[in-house]
């Protein structure tokens, strides 16, 4: 879970303490759609896997994030 | 009236559809509404007054635009999101008259009716009666540098558009690129003056409800910047694009020649057409298309000057250059801005170029008339279809000792005199300030810059890098 979060804090420009499970796209100035595509391609990368499109769309929030890396295999503690 | 939408003023086919309302305005209603709200601007203005408009892709926004020009006001449009320093260093800068769709700045202003007035009486600089639009030269951050243009360019220049891209009153192009950006200005001003209508959405690429929308509403074209571009190639686009949509516009840099192709093929499936485009801000937007027929042969191409406009490529010195030569890049045409803005005063001023832009730009005409750019003259890095002027960065960037910025791929190169980087957060914060992620801001230090002969900053050495 921690693994996600700094992905999600480094997409974003966030700080390393800063809160990050309740976010949801368009939440955050950061969050837009280039913003998405760089975390879509962080969990790509870090995870070893391909999303596809209907995954990418989806997701939307932290809490989808955590649900769809699941779907595809991924170990969230 | 502007766009001509009086001509369509009995029109019943649709100007502006919003699926977030769900509310539809025909050529009628939209002319109705438009002569409305300019009477009241009128009465708000008393007089020739600047108007810095928050430029939503919704239909009240729209309105104002469309009514502030129609009362022969200037326009200022901003990004809705921009931050609320950088609208105050504007609004400090600027002074305008009127602020619409923005949040009241301090006591200097009071509500009246449609938006905001700047308290007291005394007039202030006056405004060049042929001014109507002041366009920020970068889009997504607020740049207080602006390019000034007259209804005359801004509607010459979608005429030229509608030409060359054959825009007809059947097209329904959906808002992806902000309104207060060149580019996507455009498409909304071609689509009006076409009789055709425009899908206002503000849902980013990555958004369920944007391919929805498009798909509810027939949304025949897409335009889109190169980041816009590789983003789409990486999703099922064959499944999330409306059959309709069968027409692809692209601009703001270079496209890869392998994701062209792929564009190119995708839209050949469904019998489409694929332009890429050139141009500035400075010619209100667009210079060049490259014909669809023209792209197999010509990928990587910028294009064929629009109609009643003329590129041509000439020497350090001015004087023209033979096809196939390098040299700098000119436009000449009646799309042309009258000059740079950068404060109040400058409001003030006419026309100092006389139709001919110098573009910045290096490149080459070839044999049969097709534009190639080469390189950039000016100072400006292109990063996600946006110009950075490099200069502003490095006014910006003073503040952590002795710089200097150059562009790299995609990317903004700081080279920093010193013994230690700014720390991460102040690094991530100045990246934000310039609308950029902090992996676009390369930073490395050095012990002291590389100067020239004449003692000024060697930006060459520079971007060669060690």
């Amino acid at each position: 879970m921690d693994k996600i979060r700094d992905l999600f804090r480094e997409s974003f420009d966030l700080d390393s303490a800063s809160a990050v499970d309740d976010l949801a796209y368009r939440g955050i100035p950061a969050w837009d759609s280039v913003g998405h595509m760089r975390l879509v391609a962080a969990l790509e990368t870090t995870f070893d896997i391909m999303l596809d499109t209907d995954d990418v769309l989806d997701l939307g929030s932290f809490a989808k994030a955590v649900t769809i890396l699941r779907k595809y295999g991924v170990e969230v503690s | 009236m502007v766009f001509g939408l009086a001509e369509r003023g009995t029109a019943t086919g649709p100007a502006l559809l919003e699926p977030a309302s769900g509310t539809s305005l025909s050529h009628a209603e939209l002319h109705r509404r438009v002569t409305g709200q300019a009477g009241r601007l009128r009465d708000l203005a008393k007089g020739k007054s600047l108007v810095m408009l928050a430029f939503a892709s919704d239909t009240d926004s729209v309105v104002t635009y469309l009514a502030a020009l129609e009362a022969g006001l200037a326009v200022m449009p901003l990004p809705p999101q921009l931050d609320h320093q950088r609208l105050a260093e504007l609004i400090a800068l600027y002074r305008p008259e009127i602020i619409a769709g923005f949040p009241a700045p301090e006591a200097d202003y009071e509500s009246a009716g449609p938006a905001l007035r700047r308290r007291g009486q005394g007039r202030d600089t006056s405004i060049h009666p042929d001014l109507a639009l002041l366009l920020s030269t970068s889009g997504s951050t607020g740049s207080p540098k602006t390019v000034r243009l007259t209804l005359a360019a801004v509607e010459a220049n979608a005429r030229q558009i509608i030409q060359a891209l054959e825009i007809g009153p059947a097209e329904r192009a959906p808002t992806t690129l902000p309104l207060s950006y060149s580019y996507g200005l455009s498409v909304l001003n071609s689509h009006l003056m076409a009789g055709a209508a425009v899908i206002l959405t503000q849902e980013g690429l990555t958004s369920r409800q944007l391919w929805q929308s498009l798909t509810d509403y027939g949304a025949t074209s897409f335009a889109g910047v190169p980041a816009s571009y590789q983003l789409l190639c990486r999703l099922d686009l064959e499944t999330l694009a409306p059959p309709s949509l069968t027409t692809l516009t692209q601009a703001g840099g270079a496209l890869a020649p392998a994701l062209l192709n792929r564009l190119r093929d995708f839209v050949g499936r469904r019998g489409g057409r694929l332009f890429v485009m050139y141009g500035q801000t400075e010619a209100t937007a667009r210079m060049a298309v490259l014909p669809p027929e023209d792209l197999p042969h010509s990928p990587g191409a910028a294009g064929r000057a629009l109609p009643h406009g003329r590129i041509e490529v000439v020497d350090d010195d001015g004087a023209p250059l033979p096809a196939t030569a390098i040299g700098h890049i000119r436009y000449h045409g009646p799309n042309v801005m009258m000059g740079y803005g950068e404060s109040r005063a400058d409001v003030a001023l006419g026309d100092l170029l006389g139709g001919s832009l110098d573009t910045g730009d290096l490149g080459t005409l070839d044999a049969g008339g097709v534009l190639w750019i080469t390189g950039r003259h000016k100072r400006m890095a292109k990063i996600n279809g946006l110009r950075i002027n490099l200069d502003e960065v490095e006014t910006l960037a003073a503040g952590f000792g002795p710089v200097a910025v150059t562009a790299g791929d995609e990317t903004v190169q700081v080279a920093l005199v010193g013994a230690d980087l700014p720390e991460p957060e102040q690094r991530r914060d100045f990246a934000r300030r310039l609308g950029l992620h902090s992996s676009q801001l390369r930073w490395r230090l050095l012990g002291h810059l590389p100067l020239t002969d004449h003692g000024k900053v060697d930006y060459a050495a520079l971007a060669e890098g060690p």
